[in-house]
């Protein structure tokens, strides 16, 4: 959706705007089609890495320890 | 008058410029260390963790510093908004140039309701310090799971689009 926002925005500012013809040529087209594609599949591997879903975290290990957090202290209002 | 305006700051040229870069640099990099290094393990150890209690303290924790820490990100921004304009204005720019055109369309349309949407997450109506000091622990929940879910679906966008905004601003390719 952002990419459709950004190549009719572009064709928007040029054509009408500017007032020159855009495109000239159907690689812009094609261009944003395939980075659509590639950006949909990057960002989604992404995202599910970032969310633990891929991985075990081997990398890792958890150690329970007593600590103190500081808060600040509510604001009187 | 406004053309008077635009002539006198116009001798300003480079100095608005150098404020809107040292404002572009606070807002693309101030949060990234904390958000890398601190913000990102303690949330993948919440979610293989989601029960753990000492995991869920760590998680609060460190989420209401990194709320905190937004703000320097957040001043920056409104001081990106106000000099950017600006520098198109008074440097005589217009919509003709390509990269500029990409540019703005990325800022408008993609930069700027991520950064509304920021700005509540993390200091308005889902500010996680608002819902503890209410002891709304229930809406705190809520608002944890929001601002996550947030920061997963903007990541790739964001840490892409910021990169190939200064990449377009700096080289100037067509």
């Amino acid at each position: 959706m952002f990419h459709s926002y950004v190549l009719f925005g572009y064709w928007f500012i040029k054509n009408v705007i500017v007032g020159v013809p855009w495109p000239e040529s159907y690689w812009p087209i094609i261009a944003t089609i395939l980075w659509t594609a590639f950006f949909a599949r990057m960002a989604y591997r992404w995202i599910m890495r970032l969310d633990a879903q891929y991985g075990r975290g081997k990398g890792w290990e958890m150690e329970s320890i007593t600590v103190k957090l500081p808060y600040e202290k509510a604001r009187k209002t | 008058m406004l053309e008077n305006v635009r002539v006198f700051l116009a001798e300003y040229y480079i100095y608005l410029k150098f404020i809107h870069l040292m404002a572009v640099m606070v807002w693309v990099w101030s949060t990234s260390v904390a958000y890398a290094f601190y913000l990102v393990p303690v949330f993948k150890a919440w979610r293989r963790n989601p029960d753990d209690g000492e995991v869920i303290a760590m998680r609060n924790w460190v989420m209401e510093r990194f709320d905190q820490g937004a703000s320097y990100e957040h001043t920056a921004f409104p001081i990106v908004m106000i000099t950017g304009p600006l520098l198109y204005w008074v440097g005589g720019f217009d919509m003709g140039l390509g990269w500029l055109s990409l540019k703005l369309l990325i800022v408008v349309g993609l930069f700027l309701p991520i950064e509304v949407m920021d700005y509540y997450l993390s200091h308005f109506g889902g500010s996680k310090q608002h819902f503890r000091e209410r002891g709304d622990w229930q809406g705190y929940e809520v608002a944890i799971h929001r601002h996550w879910w947030f920061l997963l679906l903007t990541s790739p966008a964001i840490m892409m689009s910021a990169m190939f905004v200064l990449f377009l601003a700096i080289t100037k390719p067509f």
